[in-house]
């Protein structure tokens, strides 16, 4: 009997091990933490971001023969680098996540004006979508931000502008279909307001489209982001984000490499994650966008 | 098909046209350049002559009008740092940037397109997983990531290359590889899932159900269709010749076009930011004319759609 | 007495460009060109045609879905508010839709129940309570069991999901249904059964059809008047006993000779020629006259209008009197 149950138990692990592949298990448990770290950033932080330990100045991480002092070793000013990575945590992923919301937001709305008016009101969104796709954002971010100046706020936004098109798109494809000759059309055809129609409806409809290019835009967000944060144009001290860590740890390349190397790693394996996660749930949600 | 292309040019005029409309206006409604080129603190007599010499003293529209009707007679301004025609300013880099986006943009050609399709004839095996993988990787690892870790390696720890500048030709192997890498994996997933899905389809397996032999269906069913996809990451590549190189270039102290960028930005310089801004859009949307005509050419149901939207 | 709808000399027109912008010229596509008809309550007028003749674009002026460019139709006596208005709202408790393909129509993420219900959540009809106790007996009504009302459509068969659409269509108590093709897309074998569903249905509730379908059979058996329209115009339009057994337009006669029979015996069949033009180009004339095999040179020129022909039957065809009527040699 306990020879029947064996394999039994060892087809149920094989099963939860397919619906739930070990890379995507790896995947969801490092976003998680980052989300507890990027919450909970104030009780873990060991010592205050903008702390200075002169004593210890450049010390080194525990596996290069460092303290427990400093577990992630320190800066040439002597600040911990665990702490401001965990606070560089925060604030990425902060921005990241309401510039995705944003960028969700603006888009599917635009999207549904679009598909809702047609005509001149759709060209006219057509048009911007392609000025968008037709130019680097980074590019644009760029000159916006110089010359703005750059406040957190302002900063957030413009993460927003980032990818919007592609929920544009993607809302005014489905709702097109949805209004022609589907459920939207005949909800509408019962004398259902605009808003029933489209939140009560065609919202919960594509929303699954939507979260999985949410898996997509967050990383995309992350890597902006961190790179105008790198170049100096982003985040600015005395606020921390991962890029602008990698860019000052830039400075210590040779002799700290750590400073670089730790919030470098973060950002991989976070973006990293999200993809993973992302194929994983456009297989299970939405098998038709590739 | 005349019209067809007169009618795509007039699109791209009409974009060109809007990046230097946003790019004005974003540009002075967001604060004095004079204020900020010569301190906050300069006395007011000299704010007074910078603005009267820059025209900043007129109303806004008027700048606008002055500088289209300017922009036309190919006149894009002086740079306010040095006096400087900014167009002059900007394509005295443009030959650094190409020195490396071009090579960088072969190596991606090279590595991707036949990586990916090699993936994708060997499903599943050992070496699709890894160039898999691989890719993944190739586009999260941000740029400055790879080109820091890649000085770390072969300038700091090996001392093969420097880290950094533009004295001699190896100077210029690490950004062109940061570049191609990145590339060269966002464009083996790209070729692979055209490819697969080109080899799911009934023609192909018609093709080899008629006897063709399997090189044969792949060389002239499978790779001509999967490569009308493929031409749209490609084509996207061109158009980021120019502007693409901004973070390495920034990272490798390669005195390019994206490295006058951001130093302009942070100057302030508003001509060159200009000048740049015009100068990716019109890359970007030559980029995309190319595409269309190359679709046209290997995709013949384009070709006749084309024909058709033109009659 | 005024009929429950009255549609008079109903115009749809579209502009198309033909050509990518920003070239190409503009064209004028007729959809729908000078249609009138009748219908008075508990009656059903089929529609019937080939696919792009117009069918559907009628249906959608007749809900007031689509804007007319010209004429009027009238409910009860009332010209149709405009689309979106509130008493455009207020008038789809008069008259609902079916639809072609339900599972389109469904919301895929809602359960039957409350989509059943949802007119009478749109219209604040009623408590929760009493909503679901209307949306069940309904349910009842069109032979779905209380068990399927938390059920989702791509869980139930064909029949069923256009039963369910028939139940939401029925919950506000409409005078008036348009049905568009509801039976094409289902089995053969379902769809007996939901015709049968509609006739009592009418019986027991009173209800009107606009019937719109391209199954001349189920038309006939189900109407008591058909309208057949080619290229955006009635052509015939009458009993439809007399109407399929004695065609009078050479157009519906070439219907009629599509339908198969079981004993073809030597029935003369008369194949139609090619494809319906494009609406766009329309031809001069008759627009039936360069698939028409009986055409005269008074064809090509001059446009037949829609008259009363001597047996009170209606034709758009300069010959009708003089072609032989009958189908069976």
């Amino acid at each position: 009997m306990s020879a029947a149950a064996e394999p039994l138990q060892r087809r149920r692990v094989a099963r939860f091990f397919e619906a739930w592949p070990p890379t995507t298990l790896l995947a969801l448990a490092w976003i998680v933490s980052m989300v507890v770290v990027a919450l909970g950033a104030d009780v873990l932080a060991p010592y205050s971001f903008t702390a200075l330990d002169l004593r210890a100045r450049l010390s080194p991480p525990i596996l290069l023969g460092g303290s427990w002092a400093h577990a992630l070793g320190t800066d040439e000013l002597g600040r911990d680098v665990l702490s401001r990575l965990i606070m560089s945590i925060r604030l990425s992923f902060l921005i990241a996540f309401f510039g995705t919301l944003i960028a969700a937001a603006l888009g599917t709305t635009l999207g549904f004006v679009a598909a809702h008016f047609r005509r001149h009101v759709e060209s006219l969104v057509l048009m911007l979508i392609d000025f968008q796709a037709s130019m680097p954002f980074l590019i644009i971010a760029l000159a916006v931000l110089a010359f703005f100046g750059n406040s957190l706020v302002l900063f957030v936004a413009l993460m927003g502008l980032n990818s919007w098109e592609r929920y544009a798109r993607i809302a005014r494809g489905l709702t097109i279909s949805a209004n022609e000759q589907g459920y939207a059309a005949a909800v509408r055809q019962l004398g259902a307001s605009n808003l029933r129609v489209y939140g009560l409806h065609v919202l919960p409809n594509i929303a699954s489209t939507l979260i999985v290019s949410m898996t997509i835009t967050f990383p995309e967000t992350i890597l902006l982001e961190s790179g105008l944060s790198f170049l100096g144009l982003g985040v600015q001290p005395p606020l921390s984000s991962l890029g602008n860590m990698v860019g000052y740890g830039r400075e210590y390349l040779t002799r700290a490499p750590w400073i670089m190397l730790c919030p470098a790693a973060v950002i991989v394996l976070s973006t990293l994650s999200i993809s993973v996660v992302g194929d994983w749930l456009r297989d299970k949600l939405d098998p038709t966008l590739r | 098909m005349l019209r067809y292309l007169a009618g795509r040019l007039l699109r791209a005029l009409l974009t060109i046209f809007l990046v230097i409309t946003f790019a004005f206006f974003v540009l002075h409604a967001s604060g004095d350049p004079a204020l900020m080129i010569l301190s906050a603190d300069a006395p007011p007599e000299a704010v007074k002559a910078f603005r009267a010499a820059w025209g900043l003293d007129r109303p806004l529209w008027e700048q606008y009008a002055a500088y289209i009707f300017h922009a036309l007679q190919g006149d894009l301004g002086n740079s306010m740092r040095d006096g400087r025609p900014a167009l002059q300013l900007v394509l005295e880099r443009v030959p650094m940037t190409l020195a490396i986006t071009v090579p960088a943009f072969a190596l991606k050609l090279a590595i991707g397109i036949p990586a990916g399709i090699y993936a994708a004839l060997h499903r599943n095996s050992l070496a699709d997983r890894l160039t898999m993988m691989l890719s993944v990787a190739g586009f999260t690892v941000p740029s400055f990531v790879l080109a820091l870790v890649l000085v770390l390696v072969f300038a700091v720890k090996l001392g093969w290359l420097p880290s950094a500048g533009s004295d001699t030709a190896a100077s210029a192997i690490l950004p062109i590889v940061t570049l191609g890498v990145a590339g060269a994996a966002i464009l083996a997933r790209f070729t692979r899932s055209a490819m697969l899905e080109v080899l799911g389809q009934p023609y192909i397996r018609a093709a080899s159900a008629k006897g063709l032999s399997w090189r044969r269906v792949v060389t002239e069913h499978a790779l001509p269709n999967a490569a009308i996809p493929t031409t749209t990451i490609v084509g996207f590549m061109v158009g980021t010749l120019i502007a693409g190189a901004v973070v390495v270039e920034s990272v490798f102290a390669w005195p390019g076009i994206g490295r006058l960028l951001v130093s302009s930005v942070a100057n302030r310089d508003l001509a060159v930011v200009q000048v740049i801004l015009l100068l990716v859009a019109a890359t970007m949307v030559t980029a995309n004319i190319i595409v269309d005509f190359v679709y046209g050419w290997i995709d013949p149901r384009m070709r006749s759609r084309g024909l058709v939207g033109g009659r | 007495m005024t009929a429950l709808l009255e549609v008079s000399d109903l115009v749809r027109k579209y502009d198309v460009r033909q050509g990518a912008w920003p070239f190409g010229r503009w064209a004028t596509l007729h959809a729908v060109d000078g249609v009138s008809f009748k219908l008075e309550a508990g009656r059903t007028l089929g529609l019937v045609g080939e696919s792009g003749c117009g069918k559907t674009t009628t249906a959608k002026l007749v809900l007031g879905l689509v804007p007319a460019t010209g004429g009027e139709v009238r409910i009860a006596g009332e010209r149709l508010p405009p689309m979106g208005s509130p008493q455009w709202r207020a008038l789809r408790r008069r008259m609902q839709m079916v639809y072609q393909d339900p599972l389109a129509a469904l919301d895929r993420r809602v359960s039957v129940g409350r989509q059943v219900m949802e007119p009478l959540a749109i219209h604040g009809i009623g408590t929760p309570a009493e909503r679901r106790e209307r949306a069940l007996s309904i349910m009842d009504g069109v032979g779905l069991a209380p068990h399927h009302f938390d059920r989702y459509p791509h869980e139930l068969s064909g029949g069923q999901r256009q039963r369910i659409v028939l139940a939401r269509a029925l919950v506000l108590d409409p005078q008036l249904l348009v049905c568009d093709e509801p039976i094409s897309a289902l089995d053969v074998s379902i769809q007996a059964q939901v015709v049968n569903l509609l006739l009592e249905l009418q019986q027991r509730l009173g209800l009107a059809y606009l019937f719109i379908s391209h199954d001349l059979r189920m038309v006939r058996q189900i109407s008591h008047e058909v309208a057949v329209m080619y290229l955006g115009r009635i052509v015939e339009q009458g009993d439809p006993d007399r109407l399929f057994s004695q065609p009078a337009h050479p157009y519906t006669r070439a219907l009629v000779s599509a339908i198969p029979v079981a004993h073809a015996g030597r029935r003369r069949r008369m194949v139609l020629a090619g494809e319906p033009p494009n609406p766009v180009d329309r031809p001069a004339g008759c627009a039936f006259h360069p698939r028409c095999p009986f055409a005269v040179e008074r064809c090509r020129s001059e446009m037949p209008v829609l008259r009363t022909l001597a047996d009170g039957r209606r034709a758009a065809c300069h010959l009708a009197e003089a072609l032989p009527r009958s189908i069976a040699a």
